[in-house]
């Protein structure tokens, strides 16, 4: 047989009926915690406060280097950015990059007869 | 830039007066003013809120010591969130609500029964209206335990209407939800607990009529 409403609504109504004061104890603790929080964002204002309000490099490199990442992201893109450069000043042949390098002049050489049929190969016996 | 937390700047005192005379919300002016650094006005607060915290998670929790734990936990959650308050809800229906989740969640995490010491009313020793005290209080620790058991809106939704017996539309305010909802909620609710108690009736010493 189900529970009847009466007998729910008297345990509800019985608990309805219950009051609590808190006592000196408590009211201790949360005057306590409401200091200790308090004191907090004063510390956080006056944090605020302490920066300069006038424009300051540093602080304008600062907010930057903490938007990329960090020193290390930071040196990865200007090398980027150089290397960006230096491709797109040299233009769009890579070969461009060569003298750079060391490699505009070969290191082997092939001297090529002028009828480059020469160049096959005729077992014995056989003829074209 | 970035980094910059959001302080809000101090109105000059006449015109906060206005917008707490505009808002009626007495416990918002409170809140703000404590978020300014007047520590006068969490005393208020406290006088004010803190006792209404106390009664509903005693209500729901029964043991005192859990209940004080529960005020202390809502109230510094009301101080963190002071900084940042916004004026869509009232600080009363924000605490109750954040008082019926925490109890709620104490709820789910007993093992155990534990004594209901909230039960009004004195006791002595050989008075015979020991068993009947011991028998409610049985009765409400049953009562409280099947609520938690509730999916989270009704549990909710029922502590607020039949435990706190709040109205229908305050209910659906600090809930955001529609009044319809809430009439579901809770009248879903009140079936689940009697269902879920009818089982245990013979051992919480109801006798069928």
């Amino acid at each position: 047989m189900q529970m009847n409403n009466d007998r729910l609504d008297t345990l509800f109504a019985d608990l309805r009926s219950i009051e609590a004061t808190p006592s000196d104890a408590l009211t201790a603790r949360l005057i306590a915690d409401a200091k200790r929080e308090s004191d907090q964002l004063a510390a956080k204002r006056e944090r605020l406060a302490d920066r300069p309000s006038g424009f300051s490099m540093r602080l304008l490199v600062e907010d930057i280097l903490g938007l990329i990442g960090g020193w290390r992201p930071a040196f990865s893109m200007t090398a980027s950015l150089f290397c960006g450069i230096w491709f797109g000043a040299l233009g769009s042949d890579p070969a461009m990059l060569l003298p750079g390098l060391g490699l505009d002049r070969p290191t082997i050489t092939l001297d090529l007869p002028e009828n480059p049929s020469e160049l096959i190969a005729t077992p014995e016996g056989m003829t074209e | 830039m970035p980094a910059m937390l959001a302080i809000r700047s101090l109105a000059p005192a006449s015109t906060e007066k206005r917008n707490c005379a505009r808002l009626q919300d007495e416990d918002a002016c409170l809140l703000e003013a404590f978020a300014a650094g007047d520590n006068r006005a969490a005393q208020k607060l406290i006088e004010r809120l803190s006792p209404k915290v106390l009664s509903q998670a005693l209500r729901l929790l029964g043991t005192r010591a859990e209940a004080e734990d529960i005020t202390q936990e809502a109230m510094l959650r009301l101080w963190r969130a002071a900084p940042t308050w916004q004026r869509r809800a009232k600080v009363s229906t924000w605490l109750y609500r954040v008082t019926a989740n925490l109890c709620l969640d104490r709820l789910r995490g007993r093992r155990n029964s534990v004594p209901f010491d909230a039960v009004p009313g004195e006791m002595t020793a050989g008075d015979p209206s020991i068993i009947a005290s011991l028998q409610q209080e049985a009765r409400l620790d049953a009562l409280c335990r099947a609520l938690a058991e509730l999916p989270e809106r009704q549990a909710l939704a029922v502590s607020l209407r039949f435990i706190e017996g709040l109205g229908n539309p305050e209910i659906a305010a600090i809930m955001d939800i529609g009044v319809e909802a809430v009439e579901s909620l809770t009248a879903r609710g009140k079936r689940a607990l009697a269902a879920a108690l009818s089982s245990k009736k013979e051992a919480l010493g109801y006798a069928d009529e």
